[in-house]
């Protein structure tokens, strides 16, 4: 199925013009980074009113730069170029987004954008699930100037995000916590091509031998947008994450999540692997972190 | 809206008439007639459009053409130098990886991509390369050979 309601093409060179034409077009455009996610929509008759597409890839927003408090992503940057630098291979706070990004295939890889991994707002999306365990922050310039905010303020509902009309996501920021911090996702599918049946990152941090801020997010059936397991993470708080902690902060999270059932999953079902997969993940990090 | 554009394919840059909507994988096989990438699943699963953008792997399925129309894209019929074949086709048809054939152009840009980046490939990896892949034949048995074979891991003995 094509997008025959498409009546034009653009591909801005600077920031400015790509919000310049955001906002001559109002509702009628769709921004597009990598376009993996898009032509989905399309198959599915789920997109069937855009009549510009606006293709952000000549916008040179893939810098990737590693200060000692925070990584700045450029909001064009692939999974490919993710996966190919050594600082995001060898940085240990980062384990949920290498873990994440492994899962689609090269061809996927090559084109796919965090920019627009998160800028879909979809809770299956891995790209979401990796950003909030790491507190990521997104640089969003429009209208109005730029602004910066939490991820988390980024999803609103299924496929709505707090971005105003005419603003794009330009870079996404992990700030480096001072203490020893570790990441890790994880997500079951029921096929390699399907939508995630739940997904899951956490990040826990030490300082003198106990855990404090620690993140654990679920994504998939879940929601609307994804799921904070906030009593799961106030179980590890001054942890020394042994096994008995790990496990009781793994039935917390399946506890907390509301999930629905569908073609899928059952919502039980999912609970059971929210516990297995949180369970997992903690257990990876704590032994980095050991 | 149809519009003109110019799009350089195996070396060669042609002229093709394409609506904005238009996927690569329409523009190779509608406009320039290059039947080698295949419609399977048309939605970035099966892998049987593959081809290469500036020598990276791609669903074209899932590329629309304008974002690619100043890049340099590969389809299978572009590996061939006249009537000698790619040393990875040359391999996939002395291993014995082809049976329908429909995946098998995609299976082959697949690999070139792979065996770019890692060019001794092990079990494991060959399987994580083309794992966008989907062969509904082989049982891949034979294409992780094929693989095997083209980047100079067996002999084909």
């Amino acid at each position: 199925m094509a997008l025959t309601t498409l009546q034009g093409f653009s591909q801005p060179n600077s920031v400015e013009e790509a919000v310049a034409i955001l906002q001559a077009c109002q509702d009628s455009a769709m921004v597009i980074g990598g376009g993996t996610f898009i032509h989905g929509l399309v198959a599915r008759g789920l997109v069937t009113d855009v009549e510009q597409l606006i293709d952000l890839s000549r916008l040179n927003l893939n810098h990737m730069t590693f200060d000692e408090n925070v990584i700045r992503l450029g909001a064009s940057t692939s999974f490919a170029s993710l996966e190919a630098s050594a600082e995001i291979q060898s940085i240990s706070l980062l384990g949920a987004l290498r873990e994440a990004i492994a899962y689609p295939p090269r061809q996927v890889k090559n084109a796919a954008t965090i920019g627009g991994g998160v800028a879909a707002s979809c809770p299956y999306l891995d790209m979401p699930i990796a950003f909030l365990a790491l507190d990521a922050m997104v640089c969003a310039t429009g209208p109005d100037g730029t602004r910066e905010f939490p991820i988390d303020e980024l999803f609103v509902s299924l496929f709505e995000t707090n971005l105003v009309p005419g603003e794009i996501i330009t870079e996404i920021k992990v700030p480096q916590p001072s203490e020893q911090s570790a990441s890790s996702f994880e997500k079951m599918e029921t096929t390699a091509n399907d939508l995630s049946i739940v997904s899951v990152g956490v990040r826990l941090s030490l300082s003198g031998g106990s855990q404090s801020g620690a993140r654990i997010f679920v994504g998939g059936g879940i929601g609307e947008v994804p799921f904070r397991c906030c009593e799961a993470e106030a179980v590890l708080e001054n942890s020394e994450l042994n096994a008995e902690d790990i496990k009781r902060a793994a039935t917390a999270a399946k506890g907390e999540i509301e999930p629905f059932s569908d073609h899928r999953a059952s919502a039980q079902y999912r609970k059971h692997i929210t516990g297995v997969l949180v369970r997992r993940c903690l257990a990876r990090v704590a032994n980095q972190l050991s | 809206m149809k519009q003109q554009i110019e799009i350089n394919v195996n070396g060669e840059v042609q002229p093709a008439i394409i609506e904005p909507f238009d996927t690569l994988l329409h523009t190779l096989r509608n406009e320039l007639h290059l039947i080698g990438p295949k419609q399977g699943c048309d939605t970035g699963g099966c892998g049987c459009c593959t081809v290469l953008v500036n020598g990276e792997s791609r669903y074209s399925c899932m590329t629309y053409t304008m974002t690619v129309a100043d890049a340099e894209i590969t389809t299978v019929e572009g590996l061939a130098d006249g009537r000698n074949l790619d040393h990875i086709q040359q391999a996939f048809i002395d291993s014995g990886a082809v049976q329908c054939g429909y995946c098998t152009s995609g299976m082959i840009l697949a690999t070139k991509q792979l065996l770019s980046i890692n060019s001794k490939p092990n079990d494991a990896e060959i399987r994580q390369g083309l794992a966008g892949n989907l062969c509904r034949c082989t049982g891949y048995h034979k294409i992780i050979e094929a693989v095997k074979l083209a980047s100079g891991q067996t002999t084909g003995e």
